[in-house]
This record gives structure tokens, C-alpha cells and sequence, in this order.
């Protein structure tokens, strides 16, 4: 092949060799959807907290004069009630009530109880300085017991409802509003007691504010996170 | 690559031919070119792309509104009821799969909870995270992607 030619096929070959311009990648796209929208003014319905406690603190401390969280002071008219576990409790086998001054008639009490074997526990409202009171309680008769009382002197039982379940635990819950006591037990409405007009008088009088809770010769079973809500 | 004058005194005595001097030219031309190709392949080319996306418009899914419920649970450590679930209803069938977002709303419009979930019916639960306290919640905003 004549020198000439050669040269000229390589001069040709040098010129393809160059590598090819890197192409610049694509960016792809960029997509924002927003297909509804919608700002709704007002809050929810909830209860006012005005007393709370989760019962902690050391084992042994006795809860009568203890202050709670938001209003009241412990107060009781008979059993020993202290911490236990970061619950409490009325160690000795009595009839016992813990309670504190809510201000008003109209209110909520709510515990969880840890259940014991010999479970009389639940919860005290309206109750007066004379010992005028209702009285709910818990057992575990009959697939799980509980019982509205009101005591005036004599205990007078006001309503019963037998198979609530028999947990371990429960959230037990008496709300009393104008004329009606509710009752609540692990979650459910157990009961709705129409008060009488005697009963209206005897503790819906401005003295009948104390909400608590309370156990009848019950040393086993333990409250925790105790609060008072209107 | 060598120059014709390095050629020339490597081999000494020898006078180059003018095709060799030629050749040496045209090959020294096709180095150089070749090197300065190299060079420019390096630097890429650059083209120019339009890379923005058209508008278009985006209907809404849901056109009639929506309902709201709030459920709320006792908090314990606090001493407060907290929204756990908000629940909005009416959403129209043509946002289903989408994503809904919950935002609670204090007095100042700050966000003091959140929650989101892909839309299966027309009701469709969403669990906060963080829990506001209900006490504080005035409003929610609401929106729809996907």
C-alpha cells in the first residue's frame, strides 16, 4: 500500500478513535401531587381531670393527707391504707374508704383494680362528713359481681349485675351525674341506676362531694391510677 | 512521537527523504489532533435539555367534604386524655390507596400531633403519633396525596 494512502487511513482511524461526548443524564421528573385538602376547626369532647394519682411512691407510705395531682387531699374514716408496689391498698382484712373533696356532685371516680382472691374493692362516692355515701363494689361471685349500695346509716343495696368478667385487672369507673349512677368495668357499662328522690336528697346535698375509693375486708386487692374527672 | 531533527540525528549521516519529512508531518499533525481530540472528549459535550415538567391540573379526589371523630384515652403518667385515633369519614371512593395525613391543630396552630394512613374506605381510622392532649386540640388539617 502506497506510504501516502497509509497515512491517510490513519489520520482517518485517529479522528474515530476520539470517544463520543458524554451525553448529560436526564434529570428525570419531578411530580407533586396534592389531591385533597381540607382545615376543620373545633377540638373533641373530653372530660376535665381535676384529680389524679398513680399510687407511686415507696412501699408502706400511708396515703391519708397525701395531696394529688390537680385538687384534694386523701382522707379516710376507718382502714390503713398505704403503697404497695406502686399501688394502693388496705393491708389489714376491714371495712375501709380513702377519699378526697371534689366540690362538686356531678363527677366521675375511676381505678384499675388488680384483683384479688377475696376481691370486695371498688369505688365510694358522694360521700358526706356524717358517712353518707354510695358504695360500688367488685367480686368475683357469680362470673364476676358488682354491687351499688348506699349506705345511710344501714346498707341499703341499690342495684346488682353478675357476670362482668373476672380479669385480673380492670378499669372500674362510677359516674354520677344529676339523677343517674353509672357504672363502667373493664371498658363495659355494666349498670344505669335512676336515683330515687330519696336518694337525691340524701347525697345530692353541696356536702356530698367526696369521691374515692374503698374495700370491704379485701387486704388482697390493689388500686392504681386513680383519677376524678368532671 | 520523535521530530523529524531527532529522526535525523538518531541516525546519523542520513539525510530523511521529503516523504519521510511528509509522512512525519501528517503523523505528528494526526498525534496532536488525536491528543487534542482526546482532550475535548473529556470535557464531554453539552447539551441542552428542558427539564421541567409541565402543569397540568390535579383534580381533587374529594370534592364534598369530610367528617372528623376523635377518640381519646386516659394517660396516666400525665393525667390528661390524649387523641389516639382520629377517624375521618366521607372520603369519596376515588381516594382509596391514597395517603391521608392528620395534623392536630393548639390555639397558636402549631402542630401537637400527627398521624397518616393509606385510604381504604370511605372511613378510614388514623392513629396518632405523638398523642395531643385533647384538652389543647382547637382543629386538624387535613390533605390527601398520592
Amino acid at each position: 500500500m502506497p506510504r501516502r494512502r497509509l497515512l491517510g487511513m490513519l489520520l482517518v482511524a485517529a479522528v474515530l478513535a476520539m470517544p463520543a461526548a458524554v451525553a448529560a443524564k436526564s434529570l428525570g421528573s419531578v411530580t407533586s401531587k396534592s389531591l385533597g385538602a381540607w382545615v376543620l376547626t373545633g377540638g373533641p369532647s373530653v372530660p376535665t381531670v381535676v384529680a389524679w394519682t398513680p399510687f407511686t411512691g415507696t412501699d408502706g407510705t400511708s396515703l391519708v393527707g397525701q395531696t394529688l395531682n390537680g385538687t384534694g387531699t386523701w382522707a379516710s374514716d376507718s382502714g390503713t391504707w398505704t403503697i404497695s408496689s406502686n399501688r394502693a391498698g388496705t393491708p389489714t382484712s376491714s371495712l375501709g374508704n380513702l377519699d378526697i373533696h371534689v366540690g362538686t356532685q356531678n363527677a366521675t371516680v375511676v381505678v384499675t383494680l388488680t384483683i384479688g382472691a377475696s376481691a370486695n374493692a371498688g369505688v365510694v362516692a358522694l360521700r358526706n362528713n356524717s358517712n353518707v355515701a354510695l358504695f360500688a363494689t367488685y367480686s368475683l361471685a357469680s362470673g364476676g359481681t358488682i354491687q351499688l349500695n348506699k349506705f345511710s346509716g344501714t346498707t341499703t343495696n341499690l342495684a346488682t349485675v353478675t357476670g362482668v368478667g373476672t380479669p385480673s385487672t380492670a378499669e372500674f369507673k362510677l359516674d354520677a351525674t344529676t339523677n343517674t349512677i353509672k357504672i363502667s368495668f373493664n371498658g363495659t357499662q355494666v349498670m344505669s341506676y335512676a336515683l330515687s328522690a330519696g336518694d337525691i336528697t340524701a347525697l345530692k346535698a353541696a356536702a356530698n362531694d367526696r369521691f374515692g375509693i374503698f374495700a370491704d375486708n379485701d387486704g388482697v386487692t390493689r388500686f392504681d391510677d386513680f383519677h376524678v374527672d368532671t | 512521537m520523535h521530530t523529524t531533527q531527532e529522526i535525523a540525528e538518531a541516525v546519523p549521516g542520513r539525510r530523511l527523504g521529503r516523504r519521510f519529512r511528509r509522512g512525519s508531518m501528517i503523523m505528528m499533525g494526526v498525534g496532536a489532533f488525536g491528543v487534542a481530540g482526546a482532550s475535548a472528549a473529556s470535557l464531554g459535550g453539552l447539551t441542552a435539555q428542558q427539564i421541567g415538567a409541565d402543569n397540568g391540573a390535579v383534580a381533587s379526589c374529594d370534592t364534598d367534604g369530610v367528617t372528623l371523630a376523635y377518640t381519646s384515652a386516659y394517660d396516666a403518667t400525665t393525667g390528661v386524655y390524649r387523641i389516639t385515633t382520629v377517624t375521618v369519614s366521607g372520603l369519596n371512593v376515588a381516594c382509596n390507596a391514597k395517603t391521608l395525613n392528620v395534623t392536630l391543630t393548639d390555639a397558636s396552630n402549631a402542630s401537637i400531633g400527627t398521624g397518616s394512613a393509606t385510604i381504604a374506605s370511605t372511613s378510614q381510622a388514623v392513629t396518632m403519633s405523638p398523642t395531643a392532649s385533647a384538652k389543647l386540640v382547637v382543629g386538624a388539617a387535613l390533605l390527601v396525596t398520592g
